[in-house]
């Protein structure tokens, strides 16, 4: 167990976990992406179950505090009948203006809320023409405030603005060096390059705003760099990419030329605040938890990660943990001294 | 055999086999050769992946963990069934879970369950030997029979006797004694404490064998006498002639044709005797390899007579009908309504009604179920708007299929070349006379047609039994 992941001059150190498994309000119901404004106010996609009204938008603070939550109506009975906005939320993304945009994989939509959650509007239209929306997943946005969007089932990828007006796109589904296959995540790096979870591939692949395909992270495996239908990725400043390795439950970190670097399996040493909420109401999960021989090693481990982000303003990298119901957040440290080894 | 032929025995071992299969597989495999056919069953090869996990999880993450909640756990194995390249081991964990049953009413915990059927799947078609020592060690039967409940100094023998009873032996054929000694060999099998459900979700059970909590004293067991352990009792209750028989009979009972249930097979001898000492002697002299006695009993010809001789259980019903009309082939909104379709039919997968498990044949039909399974079928069949639906008209179309003859002889066919009685054929022939010819200048209406034409063959016998 180490907290610090330490390796080529670079440090990334465990901060804290926010959330649990909880239906609504403090917690999280498998979490699949988020996003995060500069002070610290997370809002989380919580895709939940079929025929489970709790798919929901949380919004709450880096810090624990909930603030609120929206998006959710109900009852929620499945299929294309249901009275919910969403059936399969996925992507999250904030624009200048901390408005909030969802996508909606299922029924190829992007709802848009303010920051307090008000619905503001729908669009996308459902298809395979250039512009329709096909399987939307991942979305982000550039520094223009376009918003990027990866059609998961036809494998394209493309940028709109903010009130869906199509700008451009590219992509192609296939197993070839620049090809697509049920693309999942999506993230721009400092200079607008374009990365997608290329899921059905089991790599990470990366573009110029155009379309040129640049590089490829990873392969199929189980050993060194490779993944297993990545469905996250996030870039930080220093260029250092980040791979959410959805069934090797672990986040891969490549630096910029492609080369694995390390891995980051999961650190949630602690019990969250909220978490020790339920704890205290329920004396025999204590109970039970006390008789676990390897109780930390258990709980710290990621389960099924979906999402990630890089908030790249405080240099914190935040890991949808999604079948565990809470967010495990690192620290990248660049100034960090290694201390001396006979200490 | 003409070609027809040849295709209704093919569909008769997909059907018992797997979940059915489309005209074109059926097709294919005729090509291949029945034998042929047979080991691709028993032995699937890379080609021929198991259900799309991965694709079922990504777009419903919870059911990786549903936890106490069975509806998203039997969409998780429904959806295996419906998607899976090698049926025969789904079909194989399908008749394990009626041998061994275990239910969510106690364990609740359908992780744990799923976890059970994949070891199913894993070890299903193996040896029976070790797949008896992977189930003693299963963290879902163990809670299940209280095993983690059977101490040293306090034995519970839940487990030592449905091991004997329901699992290997059958009744009359040990003795309380017996039961008594099993149990004890059996102290200290257990499961490790896990981290609850809470704050961050369900978490697995761990097999944990305790060596300070095993009784290692000696025992008496069916005449042989040494400090046993757990192998031990399975070794010596693989050696006896009942294990054979109990578990071949269950085999006849799954995959061959309907026999009186489990309770009576003291009192009621097995419905084909010589074909049940065959199963038993590959059994046997395998040294209880699975795959041998499979691959005996569909190549027999015992087997390939017992045609339309079992009544399908509600989750094959489930599974072959919306494989037949391609529905959930991906898993889209609304799947979890799948995983409960065959409780409405009486049969609540990952939730049998007790340690027996399902009774089956007649039983799994009342006035309710019938109504059930016949509106299921109906509703898919007559769909013309689900992927299979389509392929079968327009290759009926293609086929010129045209007159009320015609139209229920292919109906019949692309249904799993179902080989109707000469009176049902005959009133099924009278009914689509009411409305002449197949008229193609009008699709949507010959396609209706044809969905009710197929909705009233699912009504049949012929389609309702295996």
């Amino acid at each position: 167990m180490a907290l610090n992941t330490v390796v080529a001059g670079r440090a990334w150190l465990y901060s804290h976990n926010v959330g649990r498994q909880a239906q609504s309000g403090m917690g999280f119901s498998t979490p699949v992406s988020a996003a995060i404004t500069s002070d610290g106010t997370l809002y989380v996609a919580n895709r939940s179950g079929e025929q489970n009204p709790s798919m929901r938008v949380t919004k709450c603070t880096i810090d624990h505090e909930f603030i609120s939550e929206f998006g959710r109506q109900g009852p929620v009975y499945g299929g294309n009948n249901n009275t919910s906005l969403f059936t399969w939320i996925t992507g999250i993304a904030l624009d200048s203006n901390e408005n909030v945009y969802t996508s909606d994989e299922w029924r190829c939509q992007i709802h848009v809320f303010d920051k307090d959650g008000t619905y503001v509007s729908t669009w996308g239209e459902k298809g395979e023409e250039e512009g329709q929306l096909n399987g939307s997943a991942g979305i982000c946005f550039d520094d223009d405030e376009n918003l990027w969007v990866v059609n998961s089932f036809n494998s394209r990828i493309q940028k709109f603005s903010k009130d869906g007006k199509y700008i451009s796109g590219f992509g192609v589904k296939g197993s070839g060096e620049s090809e697509l296959d049920a693309p999942y995540g999506i993230a721009l790096d400092p200079d607008g390059n374009v990365y997608v979870a290329d899921w059905g591939n089991h790599r990470v692949q990366k573009y110029t705003p155009e379309g040129n395909h640049l590089a490829t992270f990873g392969h199929a495996g189980k050993g060194s760099g490779s993944l297993n239908h990545p469905t996250g990725v996030c870039i930080d400043n220093d260029g250092d990419v980040y791979v959410v390795d959805w069934m090797n439950e672990r986040v891969v970190i490549y630096d910029k030329d492609a080369k694995p670097l390390t891995y980051l399996y999961g650190d949630a040493v602690e019990v969250s605040p909220w978490g020790e909420m339920s704890l205290e109401s329920n004396p025999d999960m204590v109970k039970r938890r006390n008789q676990v021989q390897d109780m930390v090693e258990q709980q710290r481990k990621f389960r099924m990660p979906q999402g990630c982000l890089f908030d790249r303003e405080n240099n914190r990298l935040i890991i949808c943990d999604t079948n565990r119901g809470r967010l495990q957040i690192y620290l990248k440290d660049n100034t960090y001294q290694d201390p001396q080894f006979n200490l | 055999m003409s070609h027809k032929e040849d295709l209704a025995l093919m569909a008769h071992l997909m059907r018992r086999a797997g979940f059915g299969a489309s005209h074109d597989d059926l097709e294919r495999c005729v090509a291949q050769g029945y034998e042929a056919t047979v080991e691709e069953l028993v032995n699937p090869t890379e080609a021929q992946p198991g259900g799309d996990m991965a694709t079922m999880l990504r777009y419903h993450p919870s059911f990786l963990l549903p936890g106490g909640t069975p509806f998203s756990g039997q969409a998780n194995w429904m959806y295996q069934m419906v998607s899976t390249k090698r049926p025969l081991v789904e079909k194989v964990a399908l008749f394990w879970h009626h041998v061994f049953a275990t239910g969510n009413s106690k364990v609740d915990n359908c992780d744990q369950l799923l976890e059970q059927i994949q070891m199913f799947r894993d070890y299903g078609m193996g040896n029976y030997k070790q797949l008896l020592i992977e189930l003693s060690k299963n963290p879902a039967m163990i809670f299940w029979l209280d095993n983690n409940e059977n101490h040293r100094d306090a034995v519970n023998e839940n487990w030592g006797r449905e091991l004997l009873e329901l699992f290997s032996m059958g009744v009359s054929n040990y003795t309380e004694v017996d039961v008594r000694e099993a149990s004890r060999a059996f102290t200290g099998w257990t499961i490790s404490a896990k981290p609850p459900r809470q704050p961050y979700g369900r978490f697995s059970w761990k097999f944990d064998y305790r060596e300070e909590d095993h009784d290692d004293g000696e025992k008496s067991f069916l005449g042989e006498v040494g400090n046993f352990g757990g192998e031990d009792i399975i070794d010596i209750v693989c050696s006896q002639p009942a294990t054979a028989r109990f578990i071949c009979r269950h085999l006849y009972n799954f995959f061959v044709a309907d026999e009186v249930q489990v309770p009576a097979w003291t009192i009621e001898p097995a419905r084909d005797e010589d074909a049940l000492e065959q199963m038993m002697d590959v059994f046997i002299e395998s040294e209880y390899d699975m795959k041998a006695v499979l691959k005996f009993m569909f190549n027999s010809d015992f087997f390939k007579n017992a045609r339309y001789s079992k009544i399908k259980s509600p989750a094959e019903v489930v599974a072959g009908t919306l494989r037949l009309v391609g529905e959930f082939q991906f898993p889209e909104p609304g799947i979890l309504n799948i995983g409960k379709e065959p409780t409405y039919m009486g049969q609540s997968i990952l939730d049998p009604p007790s340690v027996e498990g399902w009774y089956t044949g007649s039983e799994w039909i009342n006035s309710g179920s019938l109504l059930a399974r016949v509106n299921f079928v109906a509703d898919r069949v007559a769909n013309t708007d689900l992927p299979g639906v389509k392929k079968i008209l327009d290759r009926m179309k293609s086929d010129g299929v045209k007159t009320p003859e015609q139209l229920i002889d292919a109906a019949t066919e692309h249904m799993g070349f179902l080989q109707l009685s000469d009176e049902t054929r005959q009133q099924l022939i009278d009914n689509a006379q009411t409305d002449g010819d197949l008229d193609w200048a009008n699709e949507a209406a010959a396609g209706q047609r044809i969905g009710e034409t197929m909705a009233l063959i699912g009504a049949t016998t012929e389609y309702q039994f295996g």
